[in-house]
């Protein structure tokens, strides 16, 4: 079902589900998802749903550096995620290696330092996938730590660009991710720094600095929309304790 | 484990009947249910009881009937416990913390069993020995409280009425108007048209489908819909799925010292008295959730549920 | 984002391994679609429709589909297309669609694509139950409310449908809708539209009802079966589904390709009935006959003056028109050697039953004029595998004479001969130009001027190599010893290739000592200039190849290219890829490299040139020892080929000596072959081979290749039955086993036998083909002809055919040595087999469209004249024979007698033998033919060939 290569941008400069070249899908968040937890955040970006949950700074029941946080990341992708029954294990190839990416970018936003001797949970739930998993993930990690009130140096918002016959997508959904090769990065918007960069299949190098570009830009695009979602939960919170009326 | 003091306070609350968050002995907690939350999946639920939370998609497959029931399709059940719920904080089933997720997977199993739901699983063949719909129900577990039977029982029934599987004819059926169909070699040895569009969609029936009800024994007494907090000044619990006509399709029970024969009866008394409450409430839950999908306009406009959005 | 809203798509569809899969497409609603009127929106600069317009059209699927060739006509504008149309059309007909691509780039015919699926107002989302038909309808009625409320009391909008219901629906909901006919009548140039106006089945009652041709009553042939009753019982194999070929000797017969029946790669339809209305190139579906109805496989020649009670005779004769002689006498070949091959005495019949797919396209025809009743009119197709064709004109009498373009609309069962309309004039029958013009659009070639877009793909003019540029290549311009010259036709001017030879000093020679040479072959870098992607580049991979006419040449890149930024011109500097080798002395390959270079070259000779160099023992500069080193290894390599088992093949090819002035053929020359083509060649062979292996061992998956299956089982059973009636037999079992019985057929009396007899071989063998490497196993890579186990086209970027597969295997080939890297297209093996399939076809078109041009200098030729000329025997059929005449290259059938007239020869089908008393006529057998042009049918000419020696007799 892969879009061909002629079809991804029409003529009329649209993509096959009526956005724009350099338009992101809808962004929708929600901060303290999951009650129960100490901090959780929920993501749909577009179609693409997860659920991150953090859990501490508690203490650490594994041995490991005592002068600074350990950072634990889970991931699970519900069976039911994809449109066909996949049962994933935790230890799949994708899943560990998204993880492993993950918990290195965070652990070099995460001001782990501040919480020696604790350990810091974060489990993520990917409940349905349409493409831009890896940029969902990212962006509700760092919501839920957010939530939770971890402190951090910056927000961590990723994004990711498909390139498809000369064509830069932003965000392309899983329709389109078929047909080209795919660069996400995760970008750190205050300190304007790259965290992370992948790439899936080849890229001429000589586009390679557009393609940042675009993903930077939609980078940017999503810490709009986070910054908004952070402060509605505060006021919430505020206004929950009593602290403020609107 | 419970301080003795706050076992103490429990007991005496149950023994007042006024328990900890006001309830009696017998009162369910409210029940919040959502379905269609994951259009990619062929049915889906989302519940929340108590401090509980439990999420389930079902996803159709095609397949052959096994050789012993041609006339079958199959409900499969996996559990999965996360982010937040980790096995180890599941009520003590058994011993070491990944039995106690199987000994969950393996009651919940025994309500879609071909004893349980013969009529209902008849509906999801397609050709008699040769293809048939098996639908994969995945719960994943996202918090938990007293009494996960009951609610993933629930979640599940929930995910099970909303699930709609694709209408499928044998070869060369005339065309009956629609959507566009697909003609495919099938799992089975069959050649079926597949109705695309999902307009003609077939729900599952079940309106037969067994609940749980777990009933503990605090201090002699059976409280219904434990919390967590109260499980751990329980002796014993019970554990009966109840089919809407009454009929008891599996129990499972034990726990604790033991439970003594007579307020074991005594249990059972009771739960057959509280299954056709339980059974219409859950009945009218289930109607509202799937009425509220309805109002949204699923599956063509934006007809998911808010689910964790809201 | 807030201007969106987002509404979801859920349907599901069966995965590759038959699992269901629920697929969910989001889809985005937006307010800010340009709506392309200045009326509703002021701000945008860009608006397409006329603000002082009375009315925009939005026009419904079937209007486009059906009336392309109206809404080319520059009378409408003020078009909105919407996305539902556009999405329609393009599914439903890609050729159609690109016209009307066309038409929306053209400024001048404001054109508006209107992107209704993704406006907030217009979305339409199908109903449970609606099928996707109405669903569309829907949408577009929802389109065209939304622009009549826009514009309300400013400009009217006007919704064009054919269709009834969505016309009555239309009405319903107070929009202006109208039928096509209707609106065009109210038009003030009506009558020229009209013509161009496509006829609707349920139109074609009425039209006939106002006095049209008077039809035999009931049904000419048989209804077509329902699709859902065709694809069930196809499925079953009650029915059987192939493409349909019309018989190039006998037009109203065709085969069906079919792999479903046991025993017969194909079923004969022996009528136009059983055939039932289907046209060259369908896709239909058969039911066989009966086996009592089934027929032999011998044969008779299309007879002439057949069933034809209509009109004049329709002749399946030689008309030099007839496409691709070549070509159509070698399927007929193929598939009579096929036929034999089965080894069952009867041939499967069968009768068309349904039709999956037409392939109909416009059509060059001559009108025939006294086939009219009233406004009717019978047009003839140039290409005589189709029918002739009704159509509705009132300007006969301008039409007579010109070659014509006809689209064709439907076939009823009740008509002889479908239904078309007229598009456009070409020019005189018989004018070259229009002739020409005729050949291109047969052949389906791209003629249109290359874009400004596409131009500006190409460096400013007086580009020069830049330094960085020379900086990055080896440059080899001013190395010691190397001397590199081209060697090509006289007058080249697209030169692609050229040749260096150096003669490595003793520091570097083999380990014994014995000399070692290095040999280069540069190709012109054409890579540099067209970067994947581009306009330039997806322009290409679409025409593929360059198409070389008599007179004239239809570029695949624009000429400045080939002529000049790549063409390797003497004493200039030029970019190149260059495969470099050690070869030692007995042209054994030492090492071989692949390098970008710069080059000079210092000499561009013609072959001729060369030659007399070479030959030249007084001359001895660098120049020409170097052209000498060449050719000494050249000879080597071919020998090698040679023992290898490479064959030697002929084509009956010709070329015209033109009038200066009046570029009218005045003579025919055969092409003459020196020994430094040879040279030439020995060397691209060598270099496409290296290149070949190289780009596979990198790119084992998708690297293009090209190859020449072994021929057919039993394919050569008809040419040896032939060939042993005079002593010979061709031993196909391996390529040097053939190359050698090839040689050994020769009879001393007659020179030209052993040509003739390679020019059969290559009939009888497949056809060479480009492909993906991955789609096929190593083991048939073979390219038999060249009895090389591997082989590709690197050498030719510019000239020649189907250059693009050139250029893909350049950047292949690019990349590998670490250049540049490819996009990830080119390593897709679904993306290659797409490109390989338009390669093939275009490869394929081009040739047919250049024998079809000499084809047509043939006749212009004889026109003038009247000869006498040597022919042969080629093929011996009941009723007649085809002949070929080396001189001219031409074949044609020779009828022993005219239909309905007793036959005054006797065939034997064993040995395809015609006897009369006296005289017996065999394949290979030398006669005289009288060539001459027929003009009985001054709109028609055609070329005639009758027997003068010997005598035939009459009955």
């Amino acid at each position: 079902m892969a879009v061909r290569h002629s079809e991804v941008l029409s003529p009329e400069g649209f993509r096959v589900d009526g956005r724009r070249a350099n338009e992101a899908r809808r962004l929708r968040l929600r901060l303290g998802a999951s009650p129960g937890a100490d901090g959780s955040a929920y993501v749909e970006l577009g179609n693409t749903k997860v659920l991150a949950t953090v859990s501490g700074p508690h203490e650490s029941i594994r041995k490991g550096a005592h002068d600074a946080a350990a950072l634990h990341v889970e991931l699970t992708t519900l069976p039911f995620a994809s449109g066909v029954y996949r049962a994933h294990g935790r230890s799949d190839r994708a899943s560990q290696e998204l993880c492993a990416a993950v918990r290195k970018s965070f652990e070099a936003v995460v001001q782990l330092h501040l919480y020696a001797r604790t350990q810091i949970d974060v489990a993520v739930c990917v409940m349905q996938t349409d493409g831009g998993v890896r940029s969902a993930v990212v962006n509700a990690v760092t919501l839920a730590l957010v939530d939770a009130g971890v402190a951090m140096e910056d927000f961590l918002c990723a994004c990711s660009v498909g390139a498809v016959g000369g064509v830069l997508l932003l965000d392309p959904n899983a329709q389109e991710d078929q047909a080209g090769s795919e660069l996400s990065i995760a970008y750190l918007p205050r300190s304007e720094r790259i965290s992370a960069v992948q790439l899936e299949s080849k890229l001429p190098a000589s586009s390679l600095d557009e393609v940042m570009n675009v993903a930077i830009e939609g980078c940017k695009q999503m810490f709009d929309i986070m910054r908004g979602a952070v402060q509605i939960r505060t006021q919430e919170l505020l206004h929950s304790r009593g602290m403020f009326n609107a | 484990m419970a301080s003795a003091a706050e076992q103490r306070y429990t007991l005496h609350g149950v023994a007042a009947d006024l328990r900890d968050d006001g309830r009696a002995r017998l009162d369910f907690r409210p029940l919040s249910l959502e379905v269609h939350l994951f259009p990619q999946a062929s049915g889906s639920a989302r519940a929340v009881a108590g401090a509980a939370e439990v999420l389930v998609g079902v996803t159709a497959e095609l397949a052959a009937p096994p050789a012993d029931a041609p006339d079958m399709g199959q409900v499969l059940l996996s559990i999965d416990c996360g982010p937040a719920a980790s096995a180890a904080r599941l009520p003590e089933y058994a011993a070491a913390a990944d039995e106690r997720l199987l000994w969950l997977e393996e009651a919940l199993r025994a309500l879609f069993s071909r004893e349980s739901i013969p009529e209902a699983l008849r509906t999801l063949c397609i050709a008699r020995g040769t293809q048939c719909w098996v639908l994969r129900v995945h719960a994943q577990l996202l918090r938990l409280d007293g009494c996960p039977l009951d609610l993933i029982s629930l979640a599940a029934a929930a995910a099970l009425a909303a699930t709609r599987v694709p209408r499928v004819s044998g070869g060369g059926a005339d065309e009956l108007g629609g959507g566009k169909r697909q003609r495919a070699a099938g799992g089975g040895k069959q050649d079926l048209d597949l109705d695309e569009s999902l307009d003609e969609s077939v729900p599952f029936d079940c309106s037969t489908l067994p609940l749980y009800v777990t009933l503990a024994n605090i201090g002699g007494y059976a409280v219904a819909d434990a919390t967590a907090h109260e499980r751990r000044a329980a002796g014993s619990t019970l554990s009966l799925a109840l089919s809407p006509a009454g009929r008891v399709c599996a129990l499972r029970g034990g726990g604790g010292f033991g439970l003594h024969l007579q307020l074991a009866g005594e249990m059972m008394q009771l739960a057959s008295q509280l299954c056709a409450q339980l059974h219409a409430d859950a009945k009218d839950a289930i109607a509202q959730a799937l009425a509220d999908a309805e109002g949204r306009r699923w599956p063509a406009g934006e007809g998911t549920a808010p689910g964790f959005l809201a | 984002m807030e201007h969106m809203a987002a509404v979801s798509r859920v349907f599901v569809k069966r995965t590759r391994r038959g699992q269901v899969k629920t697929h969910v497409r989001q889809h985005y609603l937006r307010d800010d679609v340009p709506s392309g009127s200045p009326h509703i929106d002021p701000a945008d600069a860009e608006c397409r429709l006329s603000a002082s317009a009375p009315r925009y059209l939005v026009l419904d699927t079937n209007v486009v589909l059906h009336q392309i060739d109206l809404l080319e006509r520059p009378a409408l504008c003020d078009v909105i297309l919407l996305q539902t149309v556009l999405d329609e059309v393009r599914h439903n007909k890609s050729s159609i669609y690109k016209r009307l691509r066309a038409l929306v780039d053209d400024d001048r015919r404001r054109f508006h694509v209107f992107c209704n699926e993704f406006h907030r107002e217009t979305y339409t989302a199908r109903e449970t139950g609606e099928s996707p038909n109405d669903r569309n309808d829907r949408a577009i009625r929802r389109a065209t409310q939304w622009y009549s409320r826009q514009l309300e009391g400013v400009c009217e909008v006007l919704l064009l449908t054919d269709d009834a219901e969505n016309l009555r629906l239309a009405r319903e909901a107070g929009l202006r809708a109208e039928r096509v006919r209707s609106f065009v009548s109210s038009l003030p140039n009506a009558g020229d539209l009209i013509e161009v106006l496509a006829l609707h089945e349920e139109e074609a009652g009425e039209a006939e009802a106002g006095g049209g041709r008077k039809q035999n009553e009931g049904q000419r042939y048989t209804p077509h079966l329902p699709m859902s009753t065709i694809s069930r019982e196809v499925e079953a194999g009650s029915l059987h589904q192939g493409k349909l070929r019309v018989r190039s000797h006998n037009t109203r017969q065709a085969t069906v390709s079919v792999r479903s029946v046991p025993g017969h790669s194909e079923v004969l339809l022996r009528d136009r009935e059983a055939m039932n209305r289907a046209t060259e190139g369908d896709i239909v579906v058969v039911r066989l006959l009966s086996e009592d109805r089934w027929k032999d496989t011998n044969e008779r020649l299309g007879d002439p003056a057949a069933d034809d009670d209509l009109t004049t005779s329709e002749t399946a004769g030689a008309s030099m028109f007839a496409a691709d002689q070549e070509m159509v006498a070698q399927q007929d070949w193929e598939q009579e050697q096929q036929a034999k091959s089965q080894k069952t005495s009867k041939r499967a019949c069968g009768e068309v039953v349904g039709i999956v797919k037409r392939a109909w396209r416009p059509l060059v025809c001559v009108l025939e004029r006294d086939s009219g009743t009233g406004n009717q009119y019978l047009v003839e197709p140039v290409d005589m595998k189709f029918p002739k064709i009704n159509i509705t004109t009132r300007q006969a009498d301008l039409l007579v004479g010109k070659l014509i373009v006809v689209a064709l609309d439907f076939w009823e069962v009740s008509h002889r001969f479908p239904t078309g309309h007229y598009v456009r004039t070409l020019g005189n029958v018989g004018d070259q130009e229009a002739e020409s013009d005729s050949i291109l659009l047969t052949h389906d070639v791209r003629t249109a001027e290359f874009s400004a877009q596409i131009q500006a793909c190409l460096p400013a003019k007086g580009w020069t190599i830049p330094e960085d540029e020379i900086a990055r290549r080896t440059d080899l311009r001013n190395k010691p010893g190397v001397i590199v010259c081209s060697v090509d036709p006289p007058g080249c001017v697209d030169i692609d290739d050229a040749l260096h030879a150096r003669l490595l000093p003793v520091s570097e020679g083999g380990k014994d000592g014995s000399p070692l040479y290095e040999c280069g072959v540069h190709i012109a870098d054409v890579g540099h200039f067209i970067k994947q992607g581009t306009a330039i580049d997806r322009e290409a991979a679409t025409r593929g190849s360059t198409v070389y006419l008599t007179t004239k040449r239809i570029d695949m890149v624009p000429k400045r290219l080939g002529e000049d930024l790549c063409s390797l011109h003497e004493q200039v500097d030029r970019l190149a890829f260059s495969c470099i080798w050690v070869i030692d002395e007995d042209a054994n390959i030492v090492s071989t490299r692949f390098e970008k270079t710069v080059i000079r070259s210092a000499a561009a000779m013609s072959y001729e040139e060369a030659q007399v160099r070479m030959d030249d023992k007084s001359m001895t500069d660098p120049l020409t020892l170097n052209l000498r080193s060449l050719n000494a290894i050249a000879k080597k390599l071919k020998a090698r080929r040679t023992a290898a088992g490479a064959l030697s093949l002929a084509s009956p090819e010709v070329r015209f000596v033109l009038d200066s002035e009046s570029r009218d053929p005045t003579d025919v020359q055969m092409y003459q072959l020196r020994e430094s083509n040879s040279m030439v060649e020995e060397f691209m062979l060598l270099a496409n081979i290296s290149v070949a292996k190289e780009i596979t061992r990198a790119f084992p998956q998708c690297a293009l290749l090209r190859r020449h299956p072994s021929p057919a089982p039993g394919a050569f059973d008809a040419l040896n039955g032939y060939l042993g009636q005079h002593g010979f037999q061709l031993d196909v079992s391996s390529s040097l086993a053939l190359a050698q019985s090839l040689d050994e057929c020769i009879k001393p009396e007659d020179p030209y036998f052993n040509r003739l007899v390679r020019i059969l071989t290559t009939r009888s063998m497949q056809q060479a083909r480009y492909f993906c490497s991955g789609s096929v196993v190593p083991e048939e890579y073979l390219h038999y002809g060249l009895a090389a186990p591997i082989y590709t086209h690197f050498t030719s970027p510019i000239r020649r055919r189907a250059q693009y597969a050139d250029q893909v295997v350049h950047r292949l080939l690019a990349a590998i040595i670490g250049w540049e890297p490819v996009n990830p297209e080119t390593l897709d093996p679904a993306a290659v087999n797409d490109l390989v399939e338009n390669l093939n076809t275009r490869h394929t078109m081009a040739q047919h469209a250049g024998r079809a041009s000499v084809a047509l200098f043939t006749l212009l030729f004889f026109k003038e004249r009247e000869v006498t000329e040597d022919a042969y025997v080629i093929q011996v059929r009941e009723n007649g024979i085809v002949v070929l005449v080396p001189r001219y290259g031409i074949e044609g059938i020779v009828y022993v007698c005219a239909r309905n007239e007793k036959n005054p020869f006797t065939f034997d089908n064993k040995l395809n033998i015609l006897t009369a008393p006296g005289i017996t006529i065999r394949a290979f057998d030398k006669l005289r033919v009288l060539i001459r042009v027929d003009s009985s049918k001054p709109h028609r000419p055609k070329l005639q060939l009758s027997v003068v020696e010997p005598k035939l007799p009459t009955a």
